[in-house]
């Protein structure tokens, strides 16, 4: 016992240098702001911000409300000012926070736009707040120069490597299932789609394939964490990490900037030598403030301004990876099947999991005439919304919710409203999703298991048909 | 180096576990799928839209020839006459508004010629000032069949009150000029498309069969995505509104297609044909189909194939479609049971449609890319 405390205290006070932790900040600052400038160009600020008539928010988070045009846009532009300055490494610790807030205030506004990778990027940036990335190779550091370092805490750095392991290992973990293995759903389903591609196109056809695809890629999720972080391995590692994350762009539907994240983000595992090189290669191609930024006679280390900070800090970061150990898990808390129901789905690394889609019919009944109005959805939602709602019961709810007091206003007596829709669930064909004989209006969102879901049929195995 | 050594030991035992099951797991299954897209998209845009927009075009050429005659010497033969190429035309446009992607989708064909109910107030006011542009945004509903279907016809009373309106009114050479303003403008629209979509001309046939894909933009992807948006104007626009179905079951006759001709189920007919049609890959003979490519990705629905509930679907909406009398506005009114039951078959083949079918051919429904993991 007092052997591990001694090991687990010697940890915490080894340090190394602060080069893996710049490059990272580089490199994840520059992809947001690109990828904050695609959202623009794209003109989704606009489709998914701007244009919706009602939102989506997170359970518990429904106080967060969008704003105007004008403020969404400010709100964008500010992100990517931050993203820029994180980059650059100026003003660090102001915009560092100002991204992280930002970003995932716009996140947390509607839950159609869920992503797994953007809950990635709001934790990465929280844990960026939480370092001082900019103490190398900064603009922070050529302005302030006292504020160079060079030794910093190990955890630090590997705060990012667990990270970034765990979305791996979990996003593999998920892939144990019934039907990935021995359906290799939805790859199946997926893959001809893709088969006017040249060269390989042909292949996509075969099961075989969608089968090696699927084992490849849970064992890859699986693995690729340990091999990362193991010397010997990380090379061939780094390069499986290339093909697999390009295949994927390729090969999958829609997949947006995720897999070129991964591809740069991945790069913290190597050693700090690397980095030190690489930064090195930077400053003598662009041959900028050489002095300034590296130059220093002996290591510098960093340390907090009060110690308790530092302590403070590791508890609360181990509290967090606890938290991200168990919450994937906590569907386990749920009856039935969780592709199904979606209970305890999100913010679980389920990575590109599943084919699903639906259809919601939504009826309000008026109370003095007995009567009742189909809902026309498109009135209301965008396309996104129509099509994640139509899977997702909490956004079927919300929706409820919201149509009972539109049509109150509209003059309807104490309005019911029920839902007919249909869910198929990778290549299950449509059956029954919600139970349509129930009020919606009577139903509170909680924590507690829905039981107006209508079950899947179950095998043994999971959520096969076979 | 125990580590590594584990992890060797862990994928060895998983890929052979893997291999070991691959082959057995599932005999019955196919084990490739062998279909050729772009002959599915070169079939359906040679022998299905090309045709249906050749025949539109034909039709509307002699209308304009009927309108012509009509407008030179009105008399009742002339405008039955007239009524006949109208609702010729009125009934091939149904089999062509699916088709709203690439050239139709540049003169927002369908919005052009088929707005309905369409806008009678405005086309008093058009008539009587004797100016206007049909291409704004103003004019969107007192334009195309639904306003042909205004100047051509009365609900109630019979053609020579019709008549009345091209002879004896003060205005009557108004109304001819809205009349032939309103077939040029429906026909320029028409032969546009058509144009861009012949071989000989824009060829657009070739963009839409080279471009095999099915991602958003593809044209499958555009295919499946305006055949689901128009079947749904099926099941609401044409149907589900008159029928009262957003309004508490209260009724709304005005609400119909073609509501003074009074033909607006002989059109919905025409329309679904026409989708099934377009589903089936069937020109003037069967050829390669949605049908087809669902069964070479082997898409199941309940115990059967998808292809199958989804044909055995819309005939079922087409039957029972067929049971309604026409005019749908009076049928909406004094039997809603009737049209109730229509309405349940075609809304059950929106889920079939909007659902099972995307989901198989691995194609969105949405307009827009986006994001996603």
């Amino acid at each position: 016992m007092v052997m591990v405390i001694d090991s687990v205290k010697k940890y915490f006070a080894s340090t190394m240098h602060i080069a893996p932790l710049a490059v990272f900040r580089v490199v994840f600052g520059g992809m947001m702001f690109a990828s904050v400038i695609r959202f623009w160009l794209n003109g989704w600020i606009e489709t998914q911000y701007i244009l919706p008539k009602l939102f989506f928010p997170f359970y518990g988070f429904e106080w967060i409300k969008s704003l105007s045009e004008t403020g969404m846009y400010a709100v964008f532009a500010l992100m990517a000012i931050a993203a820029l300055f994180v980059m650059l490494g100026l003003f660090y610790r102001f915009s560092s926070i100002a991204f992280f807030l930002l970003f995932t205030y716009v996140e947390l506004i509607d839950k159609s736009n869920y992503l797994n990778h953007y809950y990635f990027v709001s934790i990465v940036s929280l844990l960026l707040v939480l370092v001082p990335a900019n103490r190398y190779f900064s603009l922070d550091v050529l302005r302030k120069p006292s504020l160079l370092v060079t030794q910093i805490p190990s955890w630090m750095v590997d705060i990012f490597k667990l990270q970034l392991g765990i979305v791996y290992f979990f996003a593999g973990i998920a892939k144990l299932n019934y039907d990935w293995l021995f359906r290799a759903m939805p790859l199946a389903i997926w893959l001809p789609a893709k088969s006017n591609l040249p060269l390989v196109g042909e292949l996509l056809n075969y099961k075989f394939t969608a089968y090696v695809f699927s084992w490849f890629g849970a064992l890859y999720d699986i693995l690729i964490p340990f091999f990362l972080f193991n010397k010997c391995t990380r090379n061939v590692a780094y390069i499986f990490v290339i093909i697999f994350h390009v295949a994927t762009a390729i090969i999958l539907p829609v997949i947006g900037m995720f897999p070129y994240i991964m591809i740069l983000v991945t790069l913290i595992f190597f050693s700090p030598e690397f980095h030190k090189k690489l930064i090195q290669r930077i400053v003598e191609l662009f041959s900028f403030g050489k002095k300034n930024l590296l130059n220093h006679r002996q290591d510098i280390s960093f340390s907090f301004s009060r110690p308790l900070i530092g302590k403070v800090l590791i508890a609360a970061l181990c509290l967090h990876f606890v938290f991200q150990l168990f919450l994937p898990f906590r569907y386990l808390l749920y009856p039935g099947n969780l592709f199904w129901t979606e209970q305890g789905y999100r913010f679980s690394w389920r990575v590109m999991l599943m084919e699903k889609g639906g259809t919601a019919f939504f009826y309000v009944k008026d109370a003095t005439t007995g009567k009742e109005s189909e809902v026309d959805n498109s009135h209301y939602l965008t396309h996104q919304q129509q099509k994640m709602l139509s899977t997702q019961p909490d956004m079927i709810l919300q929706f409820a919710h919201f149509l009972a007091a539109d049509y109150e206003k509209k003059g309807y007596v104490n309005p019911k409203v029920r839902v007919e829709s249909f869910v198929t669930l990778n290549g299950s064909g449509s059956k029954p999703f919600i139970n349509s004989s129930v009020d919606l209006t009577k139903v509170k969102e909680c924590f507690a298991s829905k039981k107006w879901v209508l079950p899947f049929e179950e095998t043994k195995l999971g959520y096969s048909e076979r | 180096m125990k580590l590594k050594h584990i992890l060797t030991n862990t994928i060895q035992s998983c890929l052979i576990t893997g291999l070991l099951v691959f082959p057995s797991c599932n005999p019955e299954e196919n084990t490739n799928v062998n279909f050729d897209r772009a002959a599915m998209l070169e079939n359906i845009g040679s022998n299905i839209i090309i045709p249906a927009y050749t025949d539109l075009s034909d039709n509307m050429n002699l209308l304009q020839q009927a309108a012509n005659d009509f407008t030179t010497a009105p008399d009742n033969l002339k405008l039955t006459t007239l009524q006949t190429t109208f609702k010729n035309a009125y009934l091939s446009w149904q089999k062509c508004s699916a088709f709203e992607f690439g050239p139709a989708m540049q003169v927002s064909l369908r919005m052009s010629v088929n707005t309905f109910p369409t806008d009678t107030t405005q086309i008093q006011t058009n008539i009587n000032s004797g100016s206007y542009n049909l291409e704004a945004a103003n004019n969107i509903d007192a334009r195309g069949f639904p306003a042909l279907d205004y100047l051509l016809h009365k609900r109630i009373e019979n053609n020579t009150d019709v008549l009345e309106r091209f002879t004896t009114n003060p205005e009557a050479q108004a109304w001819k000029d809205y009349l032939a303003a309103l077939v040029n403008d429906t026909k320029n629209l028409v032969d546009t498309v058509k144009n861009s979509w012949e071989p000989t001309s824009g060829n657009y046939l070739d963009t839409f069969s080279s471009n095999d894909g099915t991602d958003v933009g593809s044209s499958l992807g555009e295919l499946v995505n305006q055949l689901n948006y128009d079947y749904e104007q099926l099941k609401n626009a044409r149907i589900g509104i008159p029928a009262g179905k957003q309004t508490l079951g209260v009724a709304l006759p005005e609400k119909c297609e073609a509501y003074y001709a009074g033909y607006s189920v002989e059109l919905a007919l025409e329309h679904i044909n026409g989708i099934k049609n377009l589903y089936l890959g069937a020109g003037d003979a069967d050829g390669l189909g949605l049908d087809e490519y669902l069964i070479a990705l082997d898409a199941k629905h309940g115990s059967g194939q998808l292809s199958d509930a989804i044909k055995t679907q819309l005939d079922l909406a087409i039957a029972a479609l067929q049971n309604v009398p026409d005019p749908l506005s009076e049928t909406v009114v004094s039997n809603q049971t009737i049209v109730n039951t229509a309405y349940t078959e075609i809304q059950k083949g929106v889920v079939l449609l909007k659902t099972d079918m995307p989901s198989a051919l691995s194609v969105l429904i949405t307009y827009q890319d986006g994001d996603g993991d």
